[in-house]
């Protein structure tokens, strides 16, 4: 089956299995190894990557089902202003981890706070939920969120300024 | 990864006329639509499938003065967007609480409600709002509700060639709803509890009290007489009434075996929720 979508912001034809998981596509037909193969049953969250703009479990959107969208993963992110932030964040914070989630958990940041601008520390952790990461310790992410949202709307009013 | 045939054939209609027509040519067709059932499955798919995302008719989301219907094909995320003052409180609970995010943004109401998984979120707040479902199928249109739509775990009354089209949830005041989920993630044995509870208060005694349990087998339990069993009563609800309404509980849940809450932990859960919830009613001031 022959698909075009945009893979990081490059027009991208392949021909797939229709049935074949968006995890697989990225990992092995175009070597991007940041989103990361967990559990495959959308459970672990270690494989999160925009689809149009929303945060969505790679490992459970087939072939068929990218057609005409647009797919972001942590490498494409990356070139990103926003990352930048949230990267910055994470390492003021000294989040320590194996670094298998953390990709994801920077999508998941980044699709939080493009919603929510100010979310209350209940929301973030809501938002962080689901994720499975055994070494990283979610109130080091929680608080590297709320950091963020300090730096941004310190931004914000420095540019009213 | 999942097994497929060698040559699946992917059919993408744009209408509900176009649906009809795949159906009719291929009613043994999988239905796809938010696929994170579908994509989980083990099994071997079937040669043909249909993918119902375009139809835009299953996309639709109406709000009436008396209820909401919603396009079966309308994403979790989607319905929470209408908001909380919008969505019945225990529907937006077991969505917001009960769905991560990423799962939100790709499951659908419709697909919840068809696979007739024991883990699915929406079917017990659907049933304490007693909505209904549209049938659509070459015998023509057809509304449900959804307690007699689904039959057992994975098993619904939808034949071959026919879809769900519209949820329609009842839209009513009740004066105190809550919503509770406990998993076990990852467990070898399915086990998960559901609760949903909703009240209608008149002056000082209750009008309405709707009580459903989600367990594994049966997936859903709700009985009538025992929510009866407080109707008309006065607040504050006496500890005794409290105690036989709890009493009652346990000994239907006993009857259904424990297929239906394995794990005890969950049983003694769905207890303390029904006691939690009628003793909360004391507090409120309606």
């Amino acid at each position: 089956m022959k698909i075009n979508f945009i893979l990081n912001g490059k027009e991208t034809h392949i021909d797939s299995a229709p049935l074949k998981s968006l995890l697989t596509i990225i990992r092995e037909d175009f070597g991007l190894t940041g989103t990361k193969y967990g559990c495959a049953h959308g459970e672990c969250n270690s494989c999160l990557v925009f689809v149009n703009d929303m945060l969505v479990n790679s490992c459970l959107i087939p072939a068929f089902r990218l057609a005409g969208t647009r797919v972001t993963t942590i490498e494409g992110f990356s070139q990103s202003k926003e990352f930048q932030t949230i990267e910055k964040a994470f390492l003021k914070i000294n989040i320590i981890g194996c670094g298998f989630c953390t990709p994801s958990l920077i999508l998941a940041t980044e699709a939080l706070l493009s919603n929510k601008p100010h979310p209350t520390r209940e929301e973030i952790i809501e938002s962080l939920s689901s994720f499975f990461c055994l070494c990283s310790g979610y109130h080091q992410v929680v608080d590297a969120i709320q950091y963020i949202t300090e730096l941004r709307s310190k931004k914000k009013s420095e540019k009213k300024s | 990864m999942k097994k497929s045939p060698e040559h699946t054939n992917i059919y993408v209609p744009t209408s509900l006329k176009e649906l009809s027509m795949l159906n009719m040519q291929f009613p043994d067709a999988l239905l796809f639509a938010g696929g994170t059932h579908i994509m989980r499955s083990s099994g071997t798919l079937p040669r043909y499938i249909i993918s119902l995302n375009e139809i835009k008719d299953l996309l639709k989301i109406r709000r009436k003065e008396n209820y909401l219907e919603i396009g079966s094909c309308v994403t979790l995320s989607r319905i929470l967007s209408l908001g909380a003052n919008v969505v019945p409180k225990a529907l937006y609970t077991a969505l917001s609480e009960g769905v991560p995010p990423s799962i939100r943004n790709l499951a659908t109401i419709g697909g919840n409600i068809c696979t007739a998984s024991y883990t699915s979120n929406v079917l017990t707040p659907l049933v304490l709002f007693d909505a209904k479902i549209e049938i659509r199928g070459s015998s023509g249109i057809h509304w449900y509700p959804v307690l007699r739509f689904v039959q057992s775990n994975g098993k619904t009354i939808l034949q071959a060639g026919e879809v769900v089209s519209i949820i329609r949830i009842p839209l009513e005041e009740w004066d105190v709803q809550s919503f509770l989920k406990l998993d076990v993630t990852l467990s070898p044995v399915p086990s998960i509890l559901k609760c949903a509870a909703a009240v209608k208060i008149s002056k000082t005694s209750i009008n309405d009290l709707r009580m459903v349990f989600g367990g594994v087998e049966p997936i859903i339990l709700r009985n009538r007489e025992l929510e009866g069993i407080l109707i008309g009563n006065k607040l504050p609800l006496q500890s005794k009434s409290i105690d036989f309404f709890c009493f009652e509980l346990t000994k239907l849940i006993e009857s259904k075996g424990s297929g239906f809450l394995p794990n005890p932990y969950h049983n003694r859960t769905a207890i303390r929720f029904a006691r939690h919830f009628l003793s909360s009613l004391n507090n409120t001031n309606s």
